[in-house]
């Protein structure tokens, strides 16, 4: 497991937004987190990648206990994240916003006297990832197509080289004919490197065909966790899922 | 070598042509207003060299703020105070020392003094954004006003401490004030000018100006791409703190004086409004800015006595008509004279 959760809880007043999850990812790995809306789903990623702080609980990631480490620690350790609602750096273009991210993991960001044109490495590798998922290099994430600035932040993530990348719905507000594009992107780009996956998703034709494991969640728990064809029949599920 | 080479490739843009020219201008400038003048009409007019010469101090100061605002976000009422401080360094060194130094010495001190306050109240300024940010470096100005207004028998009070004319590089000259200030300092400043434009311009560029960059734009991203947000911006409110310190002791001997006043909060607000002139979002903005609103400020104070209204008035129109400062509405402009000129060649 390159990822386990001990009883982690979350509570918001009288909300038990997670609630004693012990929730677990595998090395190489492609899984999908499913549940109506306010399971909370987000509210999991949120404590697992460090957004959040758990009342209880903890977080184990490549056997170390990261439930009191900072954001900055998780990401060097290669835990990281898309977001729900897109998140870039509108003022940058979308070769920026992966220079800076490639600078971060090199931990270059911080140099002061060298000019970032110069620096062939980094440009070359974040033209060859924005290659990889079809985005423009220049056009500012304001003027892009959603599907697009979605996939930007995703494109960002990867940049990082993780080792665990969590993505928030990423094909949310995306048009049919782009969400396929986009996810078939991602999975194949992890399943190159070896890389885990933890999807949230609502789009059940995408949940059901990319992921090897799906883990409903509802009211804060894990309702039931499984292989797609065992999910597919299991009648909790699809009681929640149809009524949610 | 990659350093060289990075500013010669920018050199190939249209707009470096046109800071050429300036530039070249304000090369003849202090010969413009006075000997040439004086050959074409028989008067002279010095003192235009003079205001160009605060010109060259506000622009260092605008790039030094344009660090916080333009590539940090974030907006600092206080820095009027290290301003004065920079001028303050120096003055209070000549008045109670018994040597004097030649003016680089107080820059450095001034710079390195700025710097360090910076570093100190930055711990407490880092973790806090937009309107907290704002009022605690307006608490940092005024504390320093204060101090300079208090501290009399080190600051001279309201009276203030005078600026003695410096040696230069080591060098005095047996010279007339007159030509001292139009033809010699206002040269030393139009370098001083030039050489913080291009150590900004490469921090800028530089993946540590991207960075601050990116957490401007979105500090959630930042955080979670592994950037460590509040170091870069105590390093950004440093760097920024350090440079103005270093324009405020450049602007003292042109002064000749000075006085707790600059530090007041108001002064500060000078400082937002020529940035914002000049377009926060160019780098050359603050430059501009700086130059245009030092003119404008000066005559419009010789103009009338409500020059206060008249500037406000000349400001919130050029604030209407080019929402992106100067730089941005010359900028808009020349992309439209531009694209006229493509479409009609193309035949249209």
């Amino acid at each position: 497991m390159i990822l386990t959760t001990e009883s982690l809880r979350k509570h918001f007043g009288e909300v038990h937004a997670v609630d004693d999850v012990n929730f677990r990812v595998g090395e190489k790995e492609i899984l999908s987190i499913i549940g109506p809306n306010g399971a909370g789903k987000t509210t999991l990623v949120n404590v697992i990648t460090g957004l959040l702080k758990p009342d209880k609980g903890k977080i184990i990631f490549m056997e170390k206990d990261v439930t009191r480490t900072s954001i900055y620690e998780r990401i060097r350790m290669g835990l990281v994240r898309s977001f729900q609602l897109v998140q870039t750096f509108e003022g940058l273009s979308p070769l920026d916003n992966l220079r800076v991210a490639i600078n971060s993991r090199e931990g270059r960001e911080g140099k002061m006297f060298s000019l970032m044109e110069r620096d062939t490495a980094v440009k070359d590798e974040a033209i060859k990832i924005l290659d990889l998922f079809g985005i423009s290099k220049d056009v500012l994430p304001r003027n892009l197509p959603h599907g697009d600035r979605k996939l930007l932040d995703v494109a960002t993530a990867f940049a990082l080289k993780p080792k665990l990348l969590f993505l928030d719905e990423p094909t949310s507000g995306v048009s049919t004919r782009e969400k396929t594009k986009i996810v078939e992107t991602i999975v194949t780009a992890a399943r190159n490197e070896g890389l885990p996956v933890v999807l949230i998703e609502h789009d059940m034709d995408i949940v059901f065909r990319y992921s090897e494991r799906i883990v409903a969640i509802h009211q804060g728990k894990i309702l039931f966790e499984g292989k797609p064809d065992e999910v597919r029949e299991n009648s909790e599920v699809k009681k929640v899922l149809l009524v949610g | 070598m990659t350093l060289v080479a990075g500013l010669v490739s920018s050199f190939r843009q249209a707009r470096t042509y046109a800071l050429v020219a300036l530039g070249i201008v304000l090369l003849a400038v202090p010969y413009l207003v006075t000997d040439i003048m004086k050959a074409l009409t028989g008067n002279q007019y010095p003192f235009v060299a003079v205001v160009i010469a605060y010109g060259f101090i506000f622009g260092i100061y605008g790039l030094a703020f344009n660090l916080l605002l333009g590539y940090s976000g974030l907006v600092s009422f206080g820095h009027a105070g290290l301003f004065a401080l920079g001028a303050y360094v120096q003055a209070i060194m000549i008045r109670h020392l018994p040597v004097q130094f030649t003016l680089e010495v107080y820059v450095i001190l001034a710079t390195a003094t700025c710097a360090a306050v910076c570093a100190v109240y930055g711990l407490l300024l880092a973790r806090r954004v937009s309107i907290f940010f704002g009022i605690l470096t307006l608490a940092l100005g005024m504390v320093l006003y204060s101090l300079f207004l208090k501290l009399w028998f080190l600051t001279g009070g309201t009276d203030g401490l005078r600026l003695p004319t410096p040696a230069l590089l080591g060098m005095t000259f047996a010279v007339t004030k007159e030509f001292w200030l139009t033809k010699i300092y206002y040269y030393y400043l139009l370098a001083a000018l030039v050489l913080c434009a291009i150590v900004i311009w490469v921090i800028v560029n530089s993946p540590f100006g991207k960075t601050l960059q990116a957490i401007r734009d979105n500090e959630t991203r930042a955080n979670f791409i592994g950037v460590r947000v509040y170091r870069y911006r105590w390093l950004a409110f440093i760097l920024s703190g350090a440079f103005t310190g270093l324009a405020g002791c450049l602007w003292g001997p042109l002064n000749g004086h000075v006085t707790p006043e600059i530090a007041y909060w108001t002064f500060s607000g000078e400082i937002v409004f020529l940035t914002v002139l000049g377009g926060f979002s160019y780098f050359s903005g603050p430059i501009i800015g700086g130059m245009i609103f030092t003119i404008i400020k000066t005559y419009a104070i010789g103009l009338t006595v409500y020059w206060s209204f008249v500037l406000g008035v000349i400001l919130i129109f050029l604030l209407f008509v080019m929402p992106r400062g100067l730089v941005g509405g010359c900028m808009t402009v020349y992309g439209k004279i531009a694209r006229r000129s493509h479409s009609r060649k193309s035949g249209a």
